[in-house]
């Protein structure tokens, strides 16, 4: 399923991050906002695919891309609760698609997904924030609508 | 089925993408006096329990895909919850396989079976069938305020098999000190929260701030805060697995919005109270 709604998601999470005032004052393209979550989307198809609930930490994708989304993250000027605050839409996106194809659903298998989907969106969160925190800044790419709140630019 | 004694023509529901098989367990349970709806499909039949009233389900489990009977009994069963349902399979190991499937399926037919036997079943079965023991459903809210103490010990345990997380040395009331108020407040949001995702009904939580300004002093990394927060909602989704019979699903999905995004919300204010302490040591 989430395979199928890829496009709309991202869509979704798109508009949900623009509506958010503590991500929406950093002017950033469409690209740049939204460039990382394809490959995280395929992540957690790829992870969806083992049938396995999360037990220990190594069942996550070592993902490069969240490394480097990190460090891109960095240059333009997040801060790390942004970071975390674009994960939290994406994982409050992702439950809000299944609920809209809630008829499609096997209940049975929901919940294991649904803790699979909890713990790959954290991991990759957890290797993005490793490699955000360890970079020094670097120039800001993107342009501040408003100065407030920033940290590091 | 009710006070009034079995009807006259019971209806079912029979789900089966083989002609064959479903033209001929058709042709006898009305000979036997049910009415029959028949249909090949996942769609069709999910469409029908949404329009009509059935007194018995029966599909098959693999129609094509694995486990499509599965959807079509976890359908009924939400929708119309004293339906009799019977889930059909051509794999003899079934009943030991599935065990969980026996919280939704009344009873698992193992292929081959007798045509001529399975009116009897549904008979025997409806006689015995008492919808009203069923398992009360519960709000996520109520479950998680029962397991408060199990979801602590099962974090903990977790925590404590992380590398990650386990190289910093910690007593127990130190990793955990936060969760029982986090979990509060979560119960809390879960209660108040009609519309799943609006950031506005987060929990503003000075304990979270805390928490982060601690963890700092206790030695983690930013990245080590996001691994605890991790763990906590893996932990939380695996407590409603395990009462799984208990949930309502009807408001499962938009509560696993709410407990993921308070569950983040908490995450971003202590991330917010660490980087501050960050700070606040680097000024030092």
């Amino acid at each position: 399923m989430l395979k199928r709604c890829k496009t709309s998601l991202i869509a979704d999470w798109l508009t949900r991050t623009r509506k958010t005032p503590e991500l929406n004052h950093l002017q950033l393209s469409d690209e740049e906002r939204t460039g990382h979550l394809p490959r995280l989307i395929d992540d957690l198809v790829v992870r969806l695919g083992r049938p396995k609930l999360p037990d220990k930490d190594s069942d996550a994708v070592a993902s490069p891309a969240a490394v480097k989304h990190g460090e891109l993250r960095r240059k333009q000027g997040y801060s790390s609760a942004m970071l975390i605050h674009e994960s939290r839409i994406l994982q409050v996106t992702i439950f809000g698609t299944l609920h809209q194809n809630l008829s499609l659903l096997d209940f049975n298998l929901l919940l294991p997904d649904v803790m699979i989907i909890a713990d790959e969106v954290d991991a990759q969160l957890t290797q993005t924030m490793g490699s955000f925190s360890n970079r020094p800044p670097k120039t800001a790419k993107a342009q501040l609508v408003k100065p407030t709140g920033m940290s590091s630019v | 089925m009710n006070p009034t004694g079995p009807r006259i023509s019971p209806k079912i529901l029979l789900v089966d993408d083989d002609d064959a098989i479903r033209e001929m367990m058709t042709a006898t349970l009305e000979h036997k006096g049910f009415a029959v709806v028949a249909v090949a499909n996942v769609t069709e039949a999910l469409k029908l329990i949404t329009t009509e009233t059935f007194d018995v389900l029966i599909t098959d489990l693999h129609m094509p895909n694995p486990s499509d009977g599965f959807a079509v009994i976890t359908a009924m069963r939400h929708i119309q919850p004293k339906a009799l349902t019977l889930l059909v399979s051509g794999y003899p190991d079934v009943k030991s396989a599935m065990e969980a499937i026996l919280l939704e399926a009344d009873e698992i037919i193992v292929k081959p079976f007798e045509t001529g036997k399975l009116a009897d079943l549904v008979h025997d079965k409806m006689l015995s069938h008492e919808p009203s023991v069923s398992t009360p459903k519960e709000r996520v809210a109520e479950i998680l305020r029962q397991c408060t103490s199990l979801i602590v010990e099962d974090w903990l345990a977790r925590v404590k098999k992380s590398k990650e997380l386990s190289q910093v040395s910690l007593s127990d009331q130190e990793r955990t000190g936060y969760l029982p108020k986090l979990i509060n407040d979560l119960i809390a949001r879960l209660r108040t929260s009609n519309t799943p995702g609006e950031e506005s009904d987060s929990v503003c939580s000075p304990a979270a701030v805390a928490h982060g300004k601690l963890r700092k002093s206790q030695g983690y990394t930013s990245a080590m805060l996001v691994h605890d927060s991790r763990i906590l909602q893996v932990t939380l989704f695996g407590v409603l697995q395990k009462n799984l019979s208990a949930l309502d699903f009807s408001v499962l999905l938009p509560d696993v919005m709410t407990i993921a995004d308070e569950v983040d919300s908490q995450l971003t204010q202590a991330m917010e109270g660490f980087t501050d302490a960050v700070g606040s040591a680097a000024a030092a």
